[in-house]
């Protein structure tokens, strides 16, 4: 998955635009607890991508977060 | 029994509604004006049914949030908007602290509660929304209206079954008297056309089988009555007492002037066969009021369509206002709009007694002789000076809205 399109689906699940750059951490960018599950089930269910919620929560950035769907 | 005058003059200076009948108050009440049903064959799955069902642009919510609101309160939301539109009322430039939100709902976001939790039984635990409980609670519904308008006042969700949408406006009548809050968005919504509620109300025998003709399937107070079409939608009104609307030069569209409430403390699902718990509802309404039985000129019926339903309010209205004002049931057209019925009818009743005009009761061929009331096939023109809104909901209880002219 691209950078493009895991930012729309951030976007989707409420989180600012602006504030998703690529060095922001979780907690910039407002990857909460429920924001974290609910990413997750999001990637699950529309893009059928399996990223647990643990891996979400150890990235510490959202390039981390591209590099970790990137890869599925 | 005698019941206390309570000073209270509230003005209605908004409405909103989004029903089967319209989206927006003027589209509704033309299609009830002019009495033509919306129901129609529902999903056949997983019993057969009919439903009586709002379509609306869910982008005009706003961008697209998998956090969403539940359909219910979607719809509870665009009514909102235009009701605080209809008022003249920006939210940006008020003081959120003295508005209050009181809403009803039967069931909340029941669609969000039984999708989660067939998800939750196919697919397990992670399939699970993180926002499925606090979608689903019926409290959501006043809870997001209170986000969304920054009103900080008191926020309830009423539930008196298919009389919540009146309780919420009786509700809103004394947070105003007791000095509680400024404005009120007052109202009810429901979106409960959801297997679990279908065949629910299917096993209690409540469900209309007139599936040959879908849009004569309910027929209130006529003699081939069979049960009730489920509709979904939502009714919001902007309440104020009446000098705060006069002082700021709002437009006052008609006024709640009294409330009744009561229980028929009988059965989870049978009215009180005798009426008495209806009768003093009704009685409280008018002593609240402070106008007399004869004072009355138009009733909005519950008139749900049932045969045990309509016979018993039938003959509660024939006793207590034997000089016959007009009845109609508006349910015909949107169906049972369940928790948000009172509601929906109160915005009605207000466009009633606003324009003079008795709505009729479509589908009414054949009046049933134990009905001693008039009521009207056709719209009437007619100066409306007291009008009631009349609703009930299972468990028996009961409410009453007493609404005049602004």
């Amino acid at each position: 998955m691209s950078f493009d399109e895991l930012k729309n689906i951030m976007i989707s699940i409420g989180i600012s635009e602006p504030d998703i750059q690529l060095d922001a951490t979780r907690e910039d960018v407002g990857l909460d607890s429920i924001a974290v599950v609910e990413l997750a089930l999001v990637l699950r269910r529309e893009k059928g991508l399996e990223v647990t919620e643990e891996e979400i929560k150890a990235a510490g950035t959202v390039a981390d977060v591209a590099a970790l769907v990137a890869a599925r | 029994m005698t019941f206390r005058r309570i000073v209270q003059d509230v003005s209605v200076t908004g409405l909103g509604m989004l029903t089967p009948a319209g989206d927006g108050w003027r589209t509704g009440w033309e299609r009830v004006r002019d009495g033509q049903p919306t129901a129609v064959l529902g999903p056949l799955t997983p019993v057969p049914h009919l439903a009586c069902v709002v379509d609306f642009d869910s982008a005009r919510l706003g961008p697209a949030r998998s956090r969403k609101p539940d359909r219910c309160t979607q719809l509870a939301l665009l009514a909102a908007r235009e009701a605080l539109s209809d008022a003249g009322l920006e939210p940006a430039r008020w003081n959120g602290a003295r508005v209050a939100v009181v809403m009803g709902s039967s069931y909340g976001g029941i669609e969000m509660l039984e999708s989660e939790h067939r998800a939750l039984l196919e697919k397990g635990s992670k399939a699970v929304s993180p926002y499925a409980v606090p979608t689903s609670l019926s409290n959501s519904v006043s809870a997001q209206l209170s986000i969304e308008f920054a009103a900080m006042g008191p926020s309830l969700t009423v539930n008196t079954a298919c009389a919540s949408g009146a309780t919420a406006i009786g509700t809103a009548l004394d947070l105003l008297a007791l000095g509680r809050c400024d404005i009120v968005l007052a109202g009810g919504a429901e979106a409960a056309i959801t297997p679990f509620n279908i065949v629910g109300l299917e096993r209690i025998g409540a469900l209309s089988h007139h599936f040959e003709d879908p849009a004569r399937a309910v027929r209130p107070f006529d003699v081939g009555r069979d049960g009730l079409v489920i509709g979904e939608g939502a009714g919001v009104l902007v309440l104020e007492r009446t000098a705060d609307a006069r002082a700021r030069g709002a437009k006052v569209r008609g006024r709640i002037k009294g409330f009744g409430a009561s229980s028929d403390a009988y059965h989870v699902v049978k009215p009180g066969l005798n009426g008495a718990g209806l009768t003093s509802a009704v009685r409280e309404a008018l002593a609240r009021a402070g106008v007399l039985p004869e004072d009355v000129s138009y009733i909005n019926a519950h008139g749900t369509g049932t045969q045990v339903g309509d016979r018993v309010e039938a003959a509660v209205l024939a006793e207590l206002f034997p000089h016959r004002p007009p009845v109609s049931s508006t349910k015909a057209v949107t169906g049972h709009l369940m928790g948000a019925a009172g509601a929906v009818e109160a915005v009605l009743t207000v466009l009633a007694v606003e324009q003079g005009l008795v709505p009729p009761t479509a589908n009414l061929e054949n009046l049933d002789p134990a009905v001693a009331l008039d009521i009207p096939t056709k719209c009437r023109e007619e100066r409306l000076q007291v009008a009631l809104s009349v609703s009930a909901g299972f468990g028996g209880q009961n409410a009453v809205l007493a609404i005049a002219p602004a």
